[in-house]
């Protein structure tokens, strides 16, 4: 605005009904994905017990929903569009107990306000049926119509009065995938009712009517050992369906979580599916199946959030301690439990019987960690590299100075990259003898609460910053080949010796570093070496991966990737970057695809992220045993690289201790 | 108990078994070998890791009967330090181990015999009589291209199949697969398809070497193989091992081998394995990519490394069929030549992405597939 704004301010008015309305959309219906939702919720609190839906193009053209449920009334009808007109509460005490999957009475009006809006419904009781068109904010228009029993509501030429909306829109592939992926997260407790899901007019998808969550689970992970655990703590109900670690995914596309009965992304929750699983899952991992929580009503909140995604617990220690521990006591009878505390699993195994009851018990989060070979344990054990003085800590070479929540963060989530740390030392003080300016903490076990307030913390601050600058991490240009390699322990560190001190190095880490830059460097000459599978490896996914491998496949292709799809939820792996022919493909496929998710559309932003994780898989890993000339190779190849500080998901590769220092420590 | 053996006996029975026993279990017990006898002449040795369970007789005097658990690599190396004759072990009733020879002696700290893991029996199953020899060319013409990924069971092991009279090994690691067969004397009508995992075929490998190394005169012999329950058994003497069979399905792997093929060289084997060495020397690290070009008489094998150099060779050869060039791992390709003996290879080529394959000439019991790599 150039010119001076007036003296005057305009007055305050009311906003017309229908403005309000576009505004509560923008909130409501962000995409062809919350229509979805919103209509089959309402569909499912009118006592459905068959819900199809359709979607043509992607749901922006037309999206159907039609139910046998009870129907409405010609009143009910017209009514129903009308903004905060609803039949599931009445007044504000109900907020507090909240039974159906709707209630803000927003959906229908907000819809309405940006689409081409129709609903025929007939009550069973009537007899004929009535239909109500609405089309952007025009008046709506009732009439009486020929119709079975239940509603039908479609939805067409969604967004075609918000413009600015729709540019925002992704492809029809993907808008497609998002709304599939609903419908399924809606079907699962919903083993009472069939679902059938449509695209551009053929069934690709049905849900048939089963007795248990279990059977919907068991038909929705066909390729998964989910184990099922059914407990009760207090006030805190779970119903749990979790997968062995192993087949673990980076994120949360893998899994789906409940709150009586309703979809939740909540990180608390997700948190404690995590803690449950203790060390043999990789930070940010999480592994694929479902948790169903139920908690009395007056004990949640679900008015947080419009699209009702998120839920506040009144008590949420007591609610995350619960769910911990049941899950743990749960885990601890999984099949892949005992193979993890090598026990034998089955009885039939000619094995001794004796032998079989024998040292199992623990939870499996401890006693697991050994055998795990996928587990990253660096990515825990970063933390308590930390020593407790503040001295030490000044000479823990590029380390951050944050306090030790921020040190929890890095290791649960690490799938959050940190931003390249701070330089610690200072011109001023080449030696480093100042005191700095952090307050020693050691390290401790963190208590539940400290771990949710991480947690929290977490997800407000989340920088997607892959560690790319910074120098070595080295003191004085000193080179990684000058180091002389003195032992590997616990087939996890590097030992070294350097003429100022002693430096330990992570392996994984600096092994992924290593395999980073030469990605990156043969997609940067375009030098791409493909390794294509004799053997082609293929697994099961969801619509939104499936759409993901389809729009990128070309963007894949430049990395080395080949992922081809056989019928409409099967990938194939065909070919795998060169440099990477070691790691499991499908694992590797998998990863990629789920950060592919989380970056959005743009490849280009998320491809330092994807060649983060092809290097992770690629790579040496803790618990790989390294012989003396394995690990000088590593050492002379960190020299290449253009940073081998970090690697590159920014944990630091290596921790360095002076010998004047060590020498301080023994006291000489 | 007590006991009587001479070193050169027991070394070579705790020898046999040690290497199994399970040195960083979280189940002490496994770290342990057990020594058991029921007072007649000989001993019997036993180790597993659960996975793997060994066991070996022994001749010994026995003076009196019983089961101990001793610590096997410390077994081991104390008995190593022994003057050549007889060792005499005695076992106290806390479960330590007197273990003497001339003037030296070791007390060791055991358990009772009863802690040890029962071992997988394989009941009543009949093993059948196969020649050793056959088992461990199929070892060895096929163990290269196993995938040594553990998280992937179903490949990180080797397929086992008898077939009649024929025994057929396959391995693949995704990327390569081996198949060697065998016509073997005794058809027996018991059908048999296992999949032994990468750790069994190891300790088979070692067992099949020993009998390899001792009896060259008289040839090999058989061993007695079968399989109980998950168990595959193989018995040679009074040496069994049990190996808990893979619960995974194995790639159809009729499928992966091409029918037919557009091209086909015969290449010198030593020539291409000596060119093949060469060359990865220059080859892009890690990935080991080489050039392989094909024309009527020739065969330029060539790498680069952008960020080191390239190199280049030739050798003359035999190409039925037209001008081919592709690409290949060397490692896959060294891998596969070195474990074949014969003079010469034949290479059947379709086009530059279509699956290589290696045979020996005039042999039907081996074929190699090694995908191409795009270069």
């Amino acid at each position: 605005m150039s010119e001076l704004p007036s003296t005057e301010l305009p007055p305050i008015q009311l906003l017309p009904a229908e403005v309000a309305n576009q505004i509560a959309a923008g909130e409501v219906v962000e995409r062809p994905a919350s229509v979805v939702k919103e209509l089959v919720e309402n569909s499912l609190d009118a006592g459905a017990r068959v819900v199809t839906v359709s979607i043509d193009g992607g749901g922006v053209a037309r999206i159907a929903i039609t139910d046998d449920g009870h129907g409405m009334s010609r009143e009910d009808l017209s009514l129903s569009v009308v903004r905060h007109a609803t039949s599931k509460i009445r007044s504000a005490d109900d907020l507090l107990g909240v039974g159906t999957y709707g209630f803000r009475g927003e959906a229908l009006a907000s819809i309405g306000s940006v689409s081409r809006l129709c609903l025929t419904s007939r009550k069973r009781t009537a007899e004929e049926g009535c239909e109500v068109k609405l089309e952007g904010n025009a008046t709506p228009a009732v009439r009486a119509i020929g119709c079975a029993v239940g509603t039908t509501v479609s939805v067409e030429d969604l967004f075609f009065n918000t413009p600015a909306r729709r540019k925002f829109l992704r492809t029809p592939q993907t808008e497609w995938g998002a709304c599939a992926d609903t419908v399924a997260r809606l079907a699962l407790p919903r083993p009472d009712v069939r679902f059938v899901l449509r695209k551009d007019g053929k069934v690709v998808r049905e849900y048939l009517r089963r007795d248990t969550v279990a059977e919907r689970v068991r038909e929705m992970w066909p390729d998964e050992t989910l184990t099922e655990i059914d407990g009760r703590r207090g006030t805190v109900h779970i119903r749990a369906f979790l997968g062995p670690p192993e087949r673990a995914r980076t994120g949360t596309t893998g899994i789906a979580v409940y709150v009586n009965g309703r979809f939740v992304r909540d990180k608390l929750l997700l948190r404690a599916i995590a803690q449950a699983y203790g060390s043999t899952l990789d930070g940010g991992r999480y592994p694929p199946g479902a948790m169903l929580v139920d908690v009395p009503a007056a004990q949640v909140d679900v008015n947080v959030h419009p699209q009702k995604a998120e839920v506040r617990f009144a008590q949420q220690n007591e609610v995350f301690a619960s769910v911990v521990s049941l899950l743990r006591d749960g885990l601890s009878t999984a099949p892949w439990a005992k193979v993890l505390t090598g026990a034998p699993s089955g009885a039939d195994d000619g094995w001794s019987s004796r032998f079989d009851g024998a040292p199992r018990g623990g939870a499996p989060s401890t006693s697991a960690s050994d055998f795990d070979l996928s587990a990253r344990p660096y990515s825990v054990d970063v933390s308590k590299l930390v020593p407790p003085e503040p001295a030490t800590r000044s000479l823990f070479a590029r380390r951050e100075h944050t306090d030790s929540r921020h040190e929890e963060i890095s290791s649960t989530e690490s799938s959050t990259p940190r931003a390249a740390p701070l330089p610690v030392e200072s011109a001023e003080d080449p030696w480093r003898l100042a005191p700095t300016p952090t307050t020693p903490t050691t390290p401790t076990a963190p208590s539940i609460e400290t771990e949710y307030a991480a947690v929290m913390a977490a997800a407000i601050a989340s920088p997607r910053v892959v560690g790319l600058a910074g120098d070595t991490g080295l003191p004085d240009r000193q080179t990684f080949s000058a180091l002389r390699f003195v032992a590997q322990v616990r087939r996890m560190f590097l030992i070294c010796e350097g003429e100022w001190g002693l430096v330990m190095l992570d392996q994984h880490a600096a092994a992924e570093r290593v395999v980073f830059d030469r990605l990156r460097k043969s997609y940067a000459s375009r030098d791409v070496r493909v390794q294509p599978l004799l053997v082609h490896e293929t697994f099961d996914v969801t619509a939104r991966e499936m759409t993901l491998a389809e729009e990128h496949a070309e963007d894949l292709a430049k990395i080395g990737f080949e992922l081809t799809p056989l019928g409409t939820n099967t990938l194939a792996v065909r070919a795998v970057p060169a440099l990477l022919v070691r790691a499991d493909p499908r694992r590797l496929a998998r990863d990629i695809l789920a950060e592919l998710a989380r970056q959005g559309s743009e490849f280009s932003r998320a491809l330092d992220l994807v060649l983060a994780t092809m290097a992770c898989h690629g790579s040496v890993r803790g618990g790989d045993e390294l012989a003396a000339e394995e690990a000088r190779a590593l050492l002379t190849s960190l020299d290449d690289c253009d940073f081998g500080g970090h690697c590159p998901h920014g944990r630091p590769v290596l921790f360095s201790i002076k010998w004047s220092e060590l020498e301080r420590k023994v006291g000489r | 108990m007590e006991f009587v053996v001479t070193k050169r006996e027991f070394m070579k029975a705790l020898g046999r078994v040690q290497s199994v026993a399970d040195k960083k279990s979280a189940m002490p017990v496994l770290t342990n070998v057990l020594i058991a006898s029921d007072g007649s002449g000989a001993l019997r040795l036993a180790a597993t890791d659960l996975l793997i369970a060994i066991s070996s007789t022994c001749p010994a005097e026995v003076r009196k009967g019983g089961s101990v658990a001793l610590p096997a690599r410390s077994l081991f190396d104390m008995v190593k330090t022994l003057p050549e004759g007889d060792v005499s072990v005695s076992i106290a009733p806390n479960f330590s181990a007197r273990v003497s020879s001339g003037r030296r002696k070791f007390d060791l700290v055991g358990m009772p015999g009863e802690d040890f893991p029962t071992l997988p029996s394989a009941g009543k199953t009949e093993l059948r009589q196969i020649p050793a020899e056959a088992l461990i060319d199929l070892i060895h013409f096929t163990s290269f291209s196993m995938s040594q990924d553990d998280t992937r069971p179903h490949l990180s092991g080797a397929l086992f199949e008898a077939d009649g009279a024929v025994l057929r090994m396959v391995t693949t690691d995704g990327h390569r697969l081996s198949k060697a067969q065998k016509q073997v004397e005794h058809s027996d009508a018991s059908n048999l398809s296992i999949l032994v995992p990468l750790k069994g075929v190891t300790e088979l490998r070692r067992l099949l070497d020993e009998i390899r190394a001792e009896k060259k005169a008289e040839g090999m012999g058989t061993v007695g193989l079968g399989r109980s329950g998950s168990n595959l058994f193989v018995q040679r003497e009074g040496t069994i091992i049990a190996v808990k069979l893979v619960d995974a399905t194995f790639p159809q792997y009729s499928q992966v081998i091409p029918g037919s093929f557009e091209r086909k060289a015969r290449v010198s084997r030593a020539e291409l394995l000596d060119a093949l060495r060469a060359m990865s020397v220059v080859a892009s690290d890690r990935t080991s990519g080489v050039k392989l070009q094909f024309s009527k008489s020739k065969l330029i094998i060539s790498s680069e490394n952008p960020d080191l150099g390239a190199g280049q060779d030739e050798m003359s050869i035999e190409l039925d069929g037209t001008d081919l060039t592709v690409g290949f791992n060397s490692k896959y390709l060294i891998d596969v030549l070195s474990a074949l003996p014969s003079e010469d290879v034949s290479i059947e080529l379709s086009g530059e992405l279509d699956p290589g394959v290696i045979r020996m000439p005039e042999v039907e019991d081996f074929v190699g597939v090694i995908m191409p790599m795009r270069i």
